[in-house]
């Protein structure tokens, strides 16, 4: 299984990252232990199951040979990394834009690809999420969600 | 056609819920309810004596009083999270002498006098010796005669590191050459549970949270720390009456992040000034074996200040 | 029976047209906020404080209680629906919940959960008119010790959770455990992990961990599947579930009662340790434990159970001995005080009416919960036959509302987010996040009561063994830890 070997070694560089940073805080004794000593012990757990999980990711790959990789297909990678651009332009543009502007430009990203044939639908569905949730957290539950110049 | 109809009542709606939505005039504050952070956990002292404060604080105030419960780093987190907050005097804290006098000194922690502007003080109260029902010790001399004998045997549960339980025992110990254990635990209810428990033989609380428990046999009061016996409790001595010169109270004060407009400011001192007089408030303190001993925004501004100083001379003594 | 007519005066006064009113109310809103993200049962409680102050001092505790044991009603719901836990207790609810509902069996996934909750609330309810003296002092033998062995079986069990490996769960565990420990360190208060960034000093809030994990995640593997987005079968086979349904969810319901009655008693994490300690066991004592993490009823019912039975019994400490054990606790702690009523050792003596009152009150609101959850289950299947490709953008709406809501603050919709993509890799990569968010709740109980214990016995690591409770605990932890090692022994001597 090669994604267990990724996520083995993965998960050991950041095991390896742990217990380094954790070295820098005061360790203390198992008397009075300080802030780094149980950091230091759950790095080291981390580490030490991470080489478990390869060694038997390696036992497996020996008794199989190796197998296809489970990575998604290009166009599939495409949709996912575009739908985390989307929310991560959605938080940047949250404060500028306002929440109703930006939500709605989101929900119309996150149909767009089972909307090609339906603008008008993705366009009213966008209109209710966004103002439908404006509503009801903002105006209804008080949340002072970001007004934007739309609402100000 | 049907889409377009569903479509016209969706846009209905929407704009309905704009039109609800219509940017809100500047208001007066406060136009919301204010938090009240409390830098601890559930059921401590300071918690009963927040929760005294919200119970009435909306008559004043117009707004609700909301406790928020920001608990750990011996009050430092809580503490912290108001600094950062908005200076807009809708984040309070209700902070007490543990954090943000003793814990910030020795943790040289910002969360002191310099970082935020005081709103009021609303009680202080002195520290409660308590052991559990069936202890050994019936006095606080024999308690300290124990851990004389014994060093390193007595397990005290203090409620936070350099809290409001951990100084005054380090100051006792201090004074009476004892050494004791020294267990942190987070706030005043996880101590008292402790010791109630069996886990640890002795915590400082306060009245509140430890008259119930002495009225039911489950805990001893052995001494108060305090210049003067406490009305509620006349039969527990004071440290000093017990022969060691050690006073300690501890204040409680919504204070607000420097940087508060001083006419916001004014307007919570005043609304805490008319609910420091409020009867059914006062009564409440009463019942929780307290008084209220209300000071305005700049009286405890000089009050904190006098005491940040002695502490710190303190501090930089038991550090040694 | 003396007990009898006690709890006949308790009706007496929770029957009353005000008080059942009060009830029921606090019931619907408990259930909705446990639908809603964000705003929990303390936050909620807090908000309505206030309005409780002109009210009887009976009234206000049964309103506030109902709203606290609601919430773990409706808390389930999203967890079923559309993998969103609301609650940390029902984090585990997700793992079967949700693949019940993917294979159309949501409806019988949320009648479990909601008969298990009543039969567990009520059975709790019962023990704890019974039982809450001698279980308070069982709750007071926990110190330091018993609590860091309770914590470390605790984090071992979590490793069952999902189909996926033990290795997996417990590394997803360990990871978990360094989440909790960004922010102030819980004993000293230094900082950790924070490099310079103010908001890392808070530490991660839970839900928006949760959230990011399993609702964003859940969104993006789902966007990554295809460009016809699959449509949810949501064809009910039968709108409850099924007799062999609730066979099989029998035993499990029983024993998560049970189990949740007794850790619920732990001031603390009492609902949410009982709630992965039984989807454990149950995985544990199935014939078919291969079946968990595909839609397994048991993993579902026991878990249920546990959580609504522990909330029921997280009220010992406050009643019995005056010290609340939860945030929302407190909260109906200091409603008490507000009316000067002083909860201590002495409560049930000198107050019977509230304690009485709260206890019938308890019945009555289980019962109404039941009474309306059932027909919204209808309501809820129904909102599943919306495509995914339309529901998806308000999963996304929903979560980052709600994760706006817990602080107003942008920065946390961003934490929400980053969390999504990591719940995303993981679940590429074959790793359950359940383990993860649960280690992460627990992770700063576990140091803190490790360092206590190493404290309070001067650094002799034998107080883990010389106390029973703690040796126990401990015995069980290392036999989970050694038995598939006994079980690879006995299958290479097999081959």
């Amino acid at each position: 299984m090669a994604r267990d070997g990724i996520a083995a070694l993965a998960l050991a560089l950041l095991g390896g990252a742990a217990i380094h940073q954790a070295g820098k805080l005061p360790y203390g004794m198992v008397r009075n232990p300080g802030p780094g000593f149980v950091p230091w012990w759950v790095g080291v757990t981390l580490l030490g199951l991470s080489l478990l999980l390869g060694l038997q990711a390696l036992r497996a790959r020996r008794a199989r040979g190796p197998g296809r990789a489970g990575a998604p297909a290009r166009a599939e990678w495409r949709r996912v990394a575009a739908l985390l651009a989307a929310l991560v332009l959605y938080v940047v543009a949250l404060e500028p834009l306002g929440y109703p502007l930006s939500t709605f430009l989101l929900v119309l990203l996150v149909l767009r690809p089972a909307s090609r044939r339906a603008l008008v639908p993705a366009l009213g569905l966008a209109v209710l999420a966004a103002g439908g949730s404006y509503a009801l957290f903002a105006v209804w539950l008080k949340v002072p969600l970001p007004p934007g110049p739309l609402l100000r | 056609m049907r889409t377009s109809r569903t479509l016209t009542l969706m846009l209905a709606a929407l704009l309905a819920a704009l039109a609800a939505a219509s940017p809100a005039p500047a208001q007066e504050f406060p136009a919301k309810p204010v938090e009240l952070v409390l830098p601890f956990g559930p059921g401590g002292s300071h918690d009963l004596t927040a929760r005294a404060v919200a119970s009435v604080a909306h008559q004043y105030l117009g707004q609700a009083l909301l406790v928020v419960l920001r608990p750990g780093g011996g009050g430092a987190v809580g503490s912290q999270q108001v600094i950062r907050a908005k200076p807009d005097g809708y984040t309070l804290l209700f902070g007490g002498t543990g954090p943000n006098t003793i814990f910030a000194l020795v943790q040289k922690a910002p969360i002191g006098p310099d970082q935020f502007v005081p709103v009021a003080r609303v009680n202080h109260s002195p520290a409660v010796l308590a052991v559990r029902g069936d202890a050994p010790w019936k006095t606080f001399r024999e308690m300290v005669e124990y851990a004389k004998k014994n060093p390193g045997k007595l397990n005290f549960a203090n409620t936070g590191p350099w809290g409001a339980a951990d100084f005054p025992m380090r100051l006792i110990a201090r004074a009476a050459g004892i050494e004791y254990n020294n267990i942190p635990y987070d706030g005043g209810g996880p101590a008292l549970l402790a010791v109630l428990g069996g886990h640890a033989d002795a915590t400082f609380g306060f009245a509140p949270q430890l008259i119930p428990q002495i009225a039911a046999g489950k805990m001893r009061a052995l001494a108060v720390t305090g210049a003067r016996r406490l009305s509620i409790m006349a039969g527990v001595p004071t440290v000093k009456e017990e022969g060691f010169d050690v006073t300690f109270t501890m204040w409680r004060a919504a204070l607000a992040p420097k940087g508060t407009p001083p006419a916001v400011v004014e307007k919570l001192e005043a609304a805490f000034r008319k609910l420091a007089e409020d009867r059914s408030f006062k009564a409440l303190i009463k019942q929780l074996g307290d008084d209220v001993d209300f000071q305005g925004s700049k009286e405890f501004a000089e009050t904190w200040r006098q005491e940040w100083e002695t502490a710190a001379q303190i501090v930089g003594a038991a550090k040694k | 029976m003396e007990i009898l007519s006690l709890l006949a005066q308790g009706f007496a006064i929770a029957l009353t047209p005000t008080n059942l009113a009060y009830g029921f109310v606090g019931a619907l809103v408990g259930t909705a906020i446990g639908v809603l993200p964000g705003l929990g049962p303390p936050a909620t409680i807090a908000l309505l404080l206030p309005i409780t102050y002109g009210m009887a001092p009976t009234s206000a505790v049964i309103l506030l209680a109902g709203i606290f044991y609601g919430a773990m009603y409706g808390g389930s719901t999203t967890s079923i629906l559309l993998n969103i836990p609301g609650e940390a207790a029902s984090v585990v609810t997700c793992i079967d919940g949700y693949q019940m509902a993917r294979q159309g069996r949501a409806g019988a996934a949320l009648a479990v959960s909601a008969v298990g909750s009543f039969v567990a609330g009520t059975a709790s309810v019962v023990g704890l008119m019974l039982l809450a003296p001698p279980l308070a002092a069982f709750a007071l033998r926990f110190g330091a010790p018993e609590y860091t062995a309770l914590l470390v079986l605790g984090l071992m069990m979590v490793g069952y959770l999902g189909g996926g490996s033990m290795t997996k769960g417990l590394m997803m565990a360990a990871l978990g455990l360094l989440l909790g420990m960004v922010g102030l360190d819980p004993i000293m208060g230094s900082p950790r992990f924070t490099y310079g960034v103010f908001k890392l000093s808070e530490g991660f809030e839970f839900v928006l961990v949760a959230m990011g994990l399993f609702g964003i995640g859940e969104v993006l593997v789902n966007v990554e599947r295809s460009t016809v987005p699959e449509v949810l079968k949501t064809r009910i086979r039968g709108l409850l579930a099924s007799r062999e349904e609730w066979r099989a969810a029998g035993l499990p319901l029983a024993r998560g009662s049970l189990l949740g009655f007794f850790v619920g008693v732990l001031p603390g994490g009492g609902a949410i340790i009982s709630s992965f300690v039984s989807y454990a066991i149950e995985k544990k004592l199935s014939r078919h434990p291969e079946r968990f993490g595909q839609g397994a009823i048991e993993g579902v019912a026991g878990p249920e159970a546990a959580n609504n039975a522990a909330a029921t019994s997280s009220f010992i400490p406050l009643l019995t001995l005056g010290i609340p054990g939860n945030a929302s606790i407190a909260l109906i702690f200091a409603a008490l005080l507000i009316h000067g009523i002083r909860p201590g050792p002495l409560l049930v003596s000198e107050q019977p009416a509230v304690f009485w009152g709260l206890i019938a009150s308890m019945y009555i609101g289980n019962l109404v919960l039941l009474v309306l959850n059932l027909p919204l289950i209808r309501l809820w299947v129904k909102l599943l036959e919306v495509p995914y490709a339309i529901l998806a953008p308000f999963v996304v709406v929903f979560v980052l509302v709600g994760a706006y809501s817990v602080n107003n603050s942008v920065f946390d919709v961003g934490t929400t987010i980053a969390f999504g993509a990591v719940g995303y890799a993981l679940r590429k990569l074959d790793f359950e996040p359940a383990p993860l968010v649960l280690a992460m709740i627990l992770g700063p109980q576990l140091e803190a009561a490790l360092r206590r214990s190493l404290i309070y016995s001067r650094g002799d690591l034998l107080v883990f063994f010389e106390r029973p409770i703690s040796a126990a605990l401990l015995a069980v932890a290392v036999l989970l830890l050694l038995s598939p090692l006994v079980r690879w022994a006995f299958e290479r001597r097999a081959v």
